[in-house]
């Protein structure tokens, strides 16, 4: 026992005065952490990040006022405003905004069009809904991602399409109260004509009766308010109610943001770049003579590799729990996101961040037990982490990806790692729920150790 | 009285994985108790391959090798507790200081305690190192590095020291002190095996040479004898030309 404790101190000290090392298990994921997650947070347009959109408003009556009424209400955009569409180019191509929305003279004529077009034919109507919207464009950076492109594009052409919707109900209010004016206007003056009263046969009181009759009819009709608006639509007003509940956790009122899956996936990915300081010790050892100094000495195997592996485990639970305060007291501090919610089973927490730093202690066990050199490992080791957190549902949900990709990430530890994770994080599930992650885990630290012993025995 | 043998090896052979030749031909030799045993030979002549057999670092072919009559093949605990090695290269931890690399082998061979810190202060006293003992190994100098090279192999105090060309690359004066510290060592009962290309150190400081070549061992003697024996021979260095020839090795 002594002398493993000799080994494990050693080991220790090394780590410690291994400056870049620390910092690739620090420093790296945190960064990264709050980089990702802020980008992620902000991707989407969100009444918090307020994206920067440039208007060219064209159109000389309503809808292009309504529609940047409804765009500033909204909060979700910044609108600056341009006089023409080459403004709006250069001011995209000088990095000013990505995003630039031209509304032409005509669009609101466009959208009234529609009305007259709707009692032609049914088919013309429906061509024209599809077609372009009052004929508004969107400018964007060629160089923005497709995704958030999408992203912000989305969003605005709803705003969009409720102020059409809205200036095109009002037209049409206005078009069916005309209608009803005009028609009973006549009805009234059907009534009121001679020619009417004299086709109805005699009887007690007639006279009296169509008087009060036609007394009564222009008192209604005088009265009659027209159709008006049931709702005033507003991209904000909720016209239709959507309930957002997690689902299986009824009883959590708390909804996972980016950090409650970044976190998890972070700690994991930090993990695993521990085969870097830990195969780098290994290739040290090899490439130095200590190692086989050690072989001559009276210690086990054994001893020297379970020092490593009770150091790196201290390393990863430390790495766990640094990652965890920068979710809890630095990212809120940083930016408008909440802290990660702790309301989890911390049985399930425990064993799920055991299980993945023992697979990470394997991982970088193997890689220390067959590389060469230093540079062989390092180059090796950091390509297949980020190669294994790709697929692995690390920077992009594995369910995304093709479904051979899908497929492949079933071998990724780091794909175990974060589906156990996330189990405990997202989903709010005790040890069952992820007990095949955890074996999985468990099992790809086994095979590593029981390999390198193999090789060990074997050199 | 017979003479206690250390290190008996037996027809003792290996050849490594994809070469061709052996590195040891059945190679027959033994060691006795407080003896400075020099093993000598050119480049490539199983010098290395012999002591890494005696260390366990390896496994022979075939043959076996007895270490204070118990198989080397077996490797027990306490077998390798006797066995001090100070490797041809610096075997130490970069990132650790000279205490602490002294401090670190002395725990793996089973000392602890005042005992170790002692010893560790009488080494670095000895060995001049008391200004160097907080410094990390990666700032020391080459003398220095092997200075504490040899302390890590000999602060258990072993019964057999294997010393694999311990004064490579070493100025006059650091060779005058092992020299010194070596044969009082071996004048208080350690067996010394040592392994140089310097046939002078090994006719000064050797009670008995070997001289192995292609795997073979091709003389065996005092080097006196071995000098008295040779006819045009002044020295160890010219018996060693005469036998393995002036051939480059590899």
């Amino acid at each position: 026992m002594r002398k493993l404790l000799s080994i494990i101190r050693k080991d220790f000290l090394i780590l410690l005065r291994d400056w870049p090392g620390l910092a690739i298990l620090f420093i790296m994921p945190a960064v990264l952490l709050i980089i990702i997650t802020f980008a992620q947070e902000n991707t989407i347009p969100s009444k918090k990040s307020g994206f920067e959109v440039i208007i060219v408003n064209n159109d000389s009556s309503v809808l292009g006022d309504i529609i940047i009424n409804d765009l500033e209400n909204s909060e979700y955009f910044n609108l600056i405003s341009l006089n023409t569409p080459g403004e709006a180019t250069k001011a995209i191509l000088d990095g000013i905004s990505q995003f630039a929305l031209i509304i032409p003279d005509s669009a609101t004529e466009k959208i009234f069009d529609l009305i007259n077009v709707l009692p032609e034919s049914k088919e013309t109507a429906e061509e024209s809904l599809s077609d372009d919207l009052a004929g508004i464009t969107f400018l964007y950076d060629p160089a923005l991602q497709k995704v958030i492109k999408e992203g912000v594009i989305r969003p605005l052409k709803t705003v969009i399409q409720l102020s059409a919707v809205k200036v095109l109900m009002t037209r049409y209010t206005e078009e069916v109260n005309k209608s009803f004016t005009k028609q009973s206007s006549e009805l009234v003056a059907s009534f009121s004509g001679k020619d009417f009263f004299r086709k109805v046969p005699d009887f007690p009181n007639r006279n009296e009766v169509i008087k009060g009759f036609r007394e009564e009819l222009k008192v209604i009709t005088k009265e009659s308010p027209g159709i008006e608006l049931p709702v005033n639509p507003s991209f904000d007003s909720e016209i239709i109610k959507i309930n957002e509940l997690v689902a299986g956790s009824e009883e959590s009122e708390f909804k996972p943001n980016a950090l409650q899956n970044n976190i998890p996936a972070f700690t994991l990915f930090a993990m695993f770049f521990i085969v870097i300081p830990l195969a780098g010790s290994i290739i040290n050892e090899k490439n130095h003579g200590t190692y086989n100094r050690l072989r001559t000495l009276p210690v086990s195997y054994l001893e020297i590799i379970s020092s490593k592996i009770m150091v790196y485990l201290f390393v990863c639970i430390l790495q766990f729990i640094f990652l965890m305060f920068v979710g809890i007291y630095i990212m809120p501090k940083l930016g408008e996101i909440s802290a990660i919610n702790l309301d989890v089973n911390f049985a399930a927490l425990f064993i799920a961040l055991i299980a993945s730093s023992l697979a990470a202690i394997g991982f970088g066990i193997i890689v220390g037990t067959f590389a060469s050199t230093h540079s062989q490992a390092a180059t090796f080791g950091s390509v297949m982490v980020v190669i294994l957190a790709l697929i692995g549902g690390i920077f992009v949900p594995a369910n995304l990806l093709p479904e051979t990709l899908q497929k492949v990430s079933l071998i990724s530890p780091l794909r175990w790692g974060t589906d156990a994770f996330l189990g405990v994080f997202a989903r709010y599930e005790g040890i069952e729920g992820i007990l095949s992650e955890i074996s999985l885990l468990t099992g790809f630290f086994i095979i590593s150790i029981l390999l390198a012993v193999r090789v060990f025995k074997k050199q | 009285m017979e003479p206690k043998s250390v290190i008996t090896a037996k027809d003792l052979t290996k050849r490594y994985k994809g070469s061709d030749e052996e590195a040891l031909k059945g190679v027959n030799l033994t060691v006795n108790a407080g003896e400075f045993f020099g093993l000598l030979g050119p480049n490539s002549a199983g010098k290395t391959t012999f002591t890494s057999i005696v260390c366990g670092l390896i496994s022979p072919t075939s043959g076996s090798v007895d270490i204070f009559n118990t198989d080397i093949t077996h490797s027990h605990r306490s077998l390798k507790k006797c066995i001090g090695l100070v490797p041809q290269e610096i075997a130490l931890y970069d990132t650790l200081t000279v205490e602490e690399n002294i401090m670190f082998f002395g725990h793996l061979t089973d000392i602890y305690g005042q005992i170790l810190r002692n010893r560790k202060d009488d080494f670095i006293r000895l060995f001049n190192l008391d200004e160097h003992k907080s410094k990390l190994i990666s700032r020391c100098s080459g003398g220095i590095k092997r200075r504490v090279n040899l302390i890590c192999g000999i602060i258990h105090e072993p019964s057999l020291l294997i010393l694999d060309e311990p004064t490579l690359g070493v100025d006059t004066q650091l060779r005058e002190m092992i020299f010194e510290y070596l044969t009082e060592l071996n004048r208080k009962g350690t067996t010394v095996i040592y392994t140089t290309h310097y046939m002078k150190e090994a006719e000064l400081l050797c009670t008995r040479v070997n001289i192995i070549d292609h795997g073979e061992i091709i003389a065996d003697g005092k080097p006196s004898d071995l000098i008295a024996e040779n006819t045009g021979c002044a020295d160890l260095g010219q018996v060693f030309l005469k036998m393995t020839g002036r051939d480059l090795r590899d």
